[in-house]
């Protein structure tokens, strides 16, 4: 489906670009169709670099990504258009992902209308109302501005507009890092039922270990730019279910 | 008993109505203990820790006793207040963004020092030294907070805190946004202080586990459910208790259904009637906190036990 080859990133900063950070150090990956693949490790290892490259967010300085075939490097920025359109990221900062003076049913609607897929306003309120019904959103909520409404209905706004353009490929970059555990559950409920619906490949990025283990089928670890250790979830619970408040009570 | 609360009320005068953060709370921390409140966020916890030091905005009210060392705090005047906050009673706040970027850490680490026990320079920069020492902060203290990395800027607001060796600390969600190896590290550092007397604010149920020798259940405004961290964690009994655990990834991910009510109008009765399972006819009344075994439950679900 998607797969990342040999990338390297370098970020300078400094007047000369004297400073260098080495956030990807020769990275491949591959991810299979339907498939989730949870990237863990610690801030700044490079998980999320790694996320926004697969989506061609940012140029890779080396190595190439390659989707469904197309080796997207190569590509033009409106030949990569077509791509973007089955690519799609949910943030971490739900916050701060959506624009703070447009209501929630405007930022859902955005990319309907910049990849012209809807002819009328009654199209695109039928399909905004559509996509906010399969994320939990109701209409009073679409009328609101960001401000207006909770964290993990922020959330669910953004995953909603990541749908609209039915993706194949989602990065998820700590979708519930920012929220309560209960929260968090009814989220990843959310994202596991969505994907099992529309067949979605996701690369899950957290740093959550626990949360990797009980949603991913296979795990990557990320440490200072690389991949260090890949393993499955099975190994990575049963290593967890020794500190005692992971385990139920019955 | 070092800290009494006693039908603690602070309500915010917002357009929208009165927010009614903290409805009517009643705790007790002795010495020695690590109390620890946990809930969802806005479920009024940060705002019991702030009341206590009396540091609530201007548009709050609030009522109730806080009874701390023998001395109700509502009723000192600020000048006797400012004498407790810092000393008797430190703040641990959130990291990050709480320190003074144009001051030397070790110069702010002195301040309270100075003030609150009114050592000289010399020997407050001494103390200043052996705390950091304790803490493993390093030879750093000519430094500014900008060379600090978060971590180590949570280390300083912790030497502060403990600099004038209060009788309470009160620390609000100390790992927030945290990835997991330094979240850790900030276990391993609450454990270094762990003979101080503590009130811990957090969300964090890893974090909780860890560290509390008491846990509070705060939901919607009012505490569901006090008791020891161990049998809470082995057998929570407030449905909401419950739902939180079982909301953790490998104890189920099940999430608790529906929203957390609105504080400006809380349901009648039992505020988690609307999203609990074992709801009856009975929570339309407000249930009272069970004592069961030393443990207290606000659940009508053990009326009969008790």
């Amino acid at each position: 489906m998607i797969k990342g080859v040999n990338l390297w990133k370098v970020f300078k900063s400094g007047i000369i670009g004297k400073k260098r950070i080495y956030a990807l150090k020769g990275v491949s990956l591959e991810i299979k169709d339907g498939e989730t693949l949870a990237l863990v490790g610690e801030s700044g290892s490079g998980k999320s670099t790694l996320g926004r490259i697969l989506l061609m967010l940012i140029k890779p300085d080396r190595g190439k990504v390659v989707f469904d075939g197309v080796d997207l490097t190569s590509l033009g920025n409106k030949e990569l258009r077509k791509y973007r359109l089955k690519m799609q990221l949910i943030p971490q900062h739900p916050d701060e992902a959506l624009d703070p003076r447009w209501r929630i049913y405007d930022s859902i609607a955005e990319p309907l209308r910049i990849h012209k897929l809807v002819e009328s306003k009654e199209e695109e309120q039928n399909k905004v109302f559509e996509l906010a019904e399969l994320v939990g959103l109701k209409e009073e909520h679409l009328s609101r501005y960001p401000h207006e409404i909770s964290g993990g209905e922020l959330q669910r706004a953004v995953i909603a507009r990541a749908l609209a353009l039915n993706p194949k490929f989602i990065v998820c970059d700590e979708p519930t890092s920012m929220l309560d555990v209960s929260t968090q559950a009814s989220i990843i409920r959310l994202l596991l039922d969505l994907q099992r619906r529309f067949k979605m490949t996701y690369l899950f990025i957290t740093h959550n270990l626990e949360l990797a283990s009980v949603i991913a089928d296979r795990i990557a670890i990320m440490n200072g730019g690389r991949i260090v250790k890949k393993l499955k979830p099975e190994e990575l619970q049963s290593q967890l279910m020794k500190v005692a408040i992971f385990r139920s009570s019955d | 008993m070092l800290l009494r609360v006693e039908n603690l009320k602070v309500h915010f005068r917002t357009d929208m109505g009165i927010v009614k953060a903290v409805d009517g709370v009643d705790l007790s921390v002795d010495t020695g203990e690590r109390f620890t409140l946990i809930g969802e966020s806005g479920s009024g916890k940060s705002v019991l820790g702030l009341s206590i030091l009396r540091l609530l905005p201007k548009n709050a009210t609030i009522s109730g006793r806080i009874v701390f060392d023998g001395k109700d705090l509502l009723k000192l005047d600020e000048r006797e207040m400012q004498r407790i906050r810092g000393r008797k009673i430190a703040w641990i706040p959130q990291s990050q963004s709480s320190l003074n970027p144009v001051l030397t850490v070790s110069f702010q680490c002195a301040e309270p020092i100075i003030q609150h026990l009114n050592y000289d320079k010399r020997s407050a920069w001494r103390k200043v030294l052996e705390i950091f020492e304790f803490l493993k902060i390093g030879n750093r203290a000519r430094e500014y907070p900008h060379q600090f990395s978060g971590g180590m800027r949570q280390r300083v607001l912790v030497a502060m805190g403990i600099s004038t060796d209060p009788k309470l600390i009160i620390a609000d969600e100390p790992t927030k946004g945290l990835d997991a190896s330094k979240r850790e590290q900030v276990v391993e550092l609450f454990r270094r202080i762990k003979d101080k007397t503590m009130l811990l604010v957090t969300h964090d149920l890893y974090f909780a586990n860890e560290l509390a020798t008491k846990i509070a259940v705060m939901y919607c405004g009012k505490i569901v459910e006090v008791c020891n961290a161990k049998d809470f964690f082995k057998e929570p009994l407030h449905p909401y208790s419950r739902g939180l655990l079982d909301s953790l990834p490998l104890r189920g991910l099940k999430p608790i259904k529906g929203f957390q009510p609105s504080m400006i109008n809380p349901p009648k009765g039992c505020r988690f009637r609307e999203r609990c399972e074992f709801a009856s006819s009975k929570c339309k009344e407000e249930p009272p906190l069970f004592n069961l075994n030393g443990r207290a439950v606000r659940c009508w679900l053990y009326e009969v036990k008790s």
